[in-house]
């Protein structure tokens, strides 16, 4: 296995559209890279890891793992949210969290009980509901961060909306194929033929690649329920768009945020291990929803949906993994409906390169 | 051997890189493919391939892994007139070549006639189908040991599958591969106690039944062609294949890893192709099926008839072993 952010192969896919090939094997499969990935990334980008709502009273609390880092969001009696990093600043070692009424974590090499406040904090911050960590020391600032997501997504308003569905799958692959699946259009018309591809039409696309990875795809696929119909009133405040309309702007390093006619429905992916990984499904609607009859059915159903088209990609993905670690695979050319995987990877070459 | 043999992840990927993806795999029957067209996707330790019959009647061997972005074009077994990948719709002719790719016109220096799945070497033994992921492999003639000879079952007689299935095991491969030789060689009939063991290249092994062996005739030596009801031939040829043969049948039994701690154990029982195959000779083979299963699923086998025959068979086979994975690069 290599490291070597160098390799010709790894160029290869730097090269313009017409002329790069997929990434190496070794990317997705070695233990090493990972390790690469973790530091380079993971411990330096603001990661989005719920909402708000998910920690919504004085007391909530939400754990979460990046890699293998345990973090856990708190809101404080005075309605602050707190991440903290629960691992023990002495030695390491990941924190248990103590069974009783005060939130503790005790070290399981040497005994000794935190308070959260007693934990290094993690930088936080929130945009339109969305909690974002960052675990570096000195993080970019968050506003210039979320500037271009702002820009081309933010009219979907999500701070009006709250979360009605969350989806939670393990995937047999890397992160990587899980995050340029999703920002894979070529495989629509074939892959999910009879799902999300059914009404997709390659050619009305509209693309905009920003800086490192992120862009903003415009396209036609309409609602993303089991009869392509919404099943929820327009969002008021994008009432004059078509039915139709979707939206997908990736958010690096692992965020791709989906918007339709009536529901904003972001994932998340989360490496759990060189060769695994966990995509989380976030289905918000507008407040006023939440009235509706039948309210939490359907929003399971737009959920379900999900699950549907996640499970055409299920095995699929799973022997692309497979391949990965194979000496026989050798990475394929990039067909001119790869884009968005060109440029998600390279943006993601951009950052295992930096110093 | 020691345990980690057996449950190591490292071992096993050295046993990937230097038995699996060198020796010669047995990996289907002719009869399992008669029409052009017809298809068997598998896995040999992780590395997916595909045997087919093409439109001519030859039959190829390649790896199942799309030239795209490598994900498997086909499963289980068909047949079909093309391969389409169902990522990408990545399409392929039954030898393995693109034939069609959508949306890559505008790829600079894209030779779609040269692109094609890696092939596999594939050789017919007494219609069974051998690949070999080495491209420098020298021909199963010269490298193999020749198992049908040492079943006695070489010459005139022509075997057709009468049954095929599959049993999944938690546990490393080659406990597989012990345990069916173990199981031979401590065979509860008074013949094999008095077993004639002969030894082959790679770690093969050929055994043969006393009486047999007692008659004078070399291991093998038409021995078909006055079988008796005791008659046992069994031989093992590295990696992964045990057979044995008996009196009115054959059975070959395949053990494929498929994780460090996984197995998979395919078996065949082949009768004469002018055999019986009415309703008795079904009943028959679901009985010697259940035999089969309720032999593998026991525990290692107890006892120690032939202990000296064992330990024997087993170190040659080890040392061949042990000297092939674990070679100095």
């Amino acid at each position: 296995m290599t490291t070597h952010t160098t390799d010709d192969r790894l160029n290869a896919a730097s090269l313009p559209l017409d002329r790069a090939r997929h990434l190496p094997g070794y990317v997705y499969a070695s233990p090493d890279f990972y390790a690469l990935e973790k530091e380079k990334i993971f411990m330096r980008e603001w990661l989005c890891i719920g909402r708000e709502e998910e920690v919504e009273r004085p007391g909530d609390r939400l754990s979460f793992d990046v890699t293998d880092e345990p973090l856990m969001l708190l809101r404080e009696a005075d309605g602050r949210l707190r991440a903290v990093h629960t691992v023990c600043r002495q030695c390491g070692t990941a924190l248990a969290r103590v069974a009783d009424a005060a939130v503790r974590f005790v070290c399981p090499r040497d005994g000794i009980a935190h308070r959260p406040d007693e934990l290094r904090a993690l930088a936080t911050a929130v945009w339109q509901g969305w909690v974002f960590v960052n675990f570096a020391a000195a993080p970019q600032a968050f506003d210039d961060f979320i500037a271009t997501a702002d820009r081309d997504f933010g009219f979907l308003r999500q701070g009006n909306c709250r979360l009605g569905d969350k989806l939670v799958s393990d995937l047999d692959c890397n992160w990587k194929l899980a995050v340029e699946n999703l920002a894979d259009i070529y495989h629509l018309k074939v892959l999910h033929y009879k799902s999300n591809g059914r009404r997709f039409t390659p050619d009305a696309v509209k693309i905009e690649l920003n800086e490192r990875g992120s862009y903003t795809l415009l396209y036609d696929s309409g609602p993303s329920t089991p009869d392509n119909r919404a099943h929820f009133p327009k969002m008021p405040w994008i009432a004059d768009r078509p039915e139709e309309f979707s939206i997908n702007t990736f958010l690096p390093p692992n965020v791709h945020l989906f918007g339709r006619i009536d529901n904003v429905h972001p994932f998340s992916i989360w490496p759990t291990s060189h060769e695994t990984c966990r995509m989380i499904c976030y289905h918000l609607f507008p407040t006023q929803c939440f009235e509706q009859p039948n309210f939490a059915e359907q929003a399971r159903s737009y959920g379900a949906w999900v699950e549907t088209t996640l499970e055409e990609d299920r095995q699929m993905i799973a022997s692309l993994q497979n391949s990965m670690s194979s000496p026989r695979f050798s990475p394929g050319r990039m067909s001119s409906l790869e884009t968005l995987v060109h440029h998600v990877i390279n943006g993601y070459l951009e950052r295992i390169r930096q110093p | 051997m020691p345990g980690y043999l057996y449950r190591s992840p490292s071992v096993y990927a050295l046993e990937r890189d230097r038995l699996f993806m060198k020796d010669w795999l047995c990996v289907a029957r002719v009869d399992e493919l008669p029409n052009p067209g017809d298809y068997l996707a598998l896995h040999v330790a992780r590395e997916p391939i595909i045997v087919a019959r093409n439109r001519s009647g030859a039959l190829r061997a390649f790896s199942n892994m799309c030239a795209h972005r490598g994900a498997e074009i086909a499963t289980g077994a068909g047949n079909v007139t093309r391969f389409s990948c169902p990522y990408h719709g990545w399409s392929y002719d039954l030898d393995g070549r693109l034939t069609g790719a959508a949306y890559m016109n505008h790829a600079a220096d894209f030779a779609k006639d040269e692109c094609r799945l890696p092939p596999l070497k594939l050789e017919v033994r007494d219609d069974w189908i051998y690949v070999s992921f080495d491209e420098n492999a020298e021909s199963l003639e010269r490298t193999a040991p020749d198992i049908s000879r040492d079943l006695g079952v070489s010459g005139a007689t022509r075997y057709r599958l009468a049954d095929k299935f599959e049993l999944t095991f938690d546990c490393n491969w080659k406990l597989l591969v012990e345990k069916l030789i173990a199981s031979m060689l401590q065979a509860p009939s008074r013949s094999m106690s008095r077993a004639r063991i002969a030894v082959r290249g790679h770690g093969g092994l050929s055994v043969l039944s006393a009486k047999e062996a007692t008659t004078g005739a070399p291991a093998g030596d038409d021995a078909q062609a006055s079988p008796t009801d005791d008659f046992t031939a069994f031989a093992f040829m590295p990696p992964n294949l045990c057979a044995l043969a008996r009196a009115d049948h054959l059975q070959y039994f395949v053990c494929w890893p498929t994780a460090a701690e996984r197995s998979r154990l395919l078996v065949y029982l082949l009768v004469p192709a002018d055999a019986d195959s009415g309703p008795a000779a079904a009943e028959r083979w679901q009985r010697q099926r259940d035999r089969v299963r309720e032999r593998l699923a026991a525990d290692a086998p107890t006892g120690h008839r032939a202990s000296v025959a064992l330990d024997a068979a087993l170190w040659h086979s080890f040392q061949h072993y042990a000297a092939r994975t674990f070679a100095p690069t």
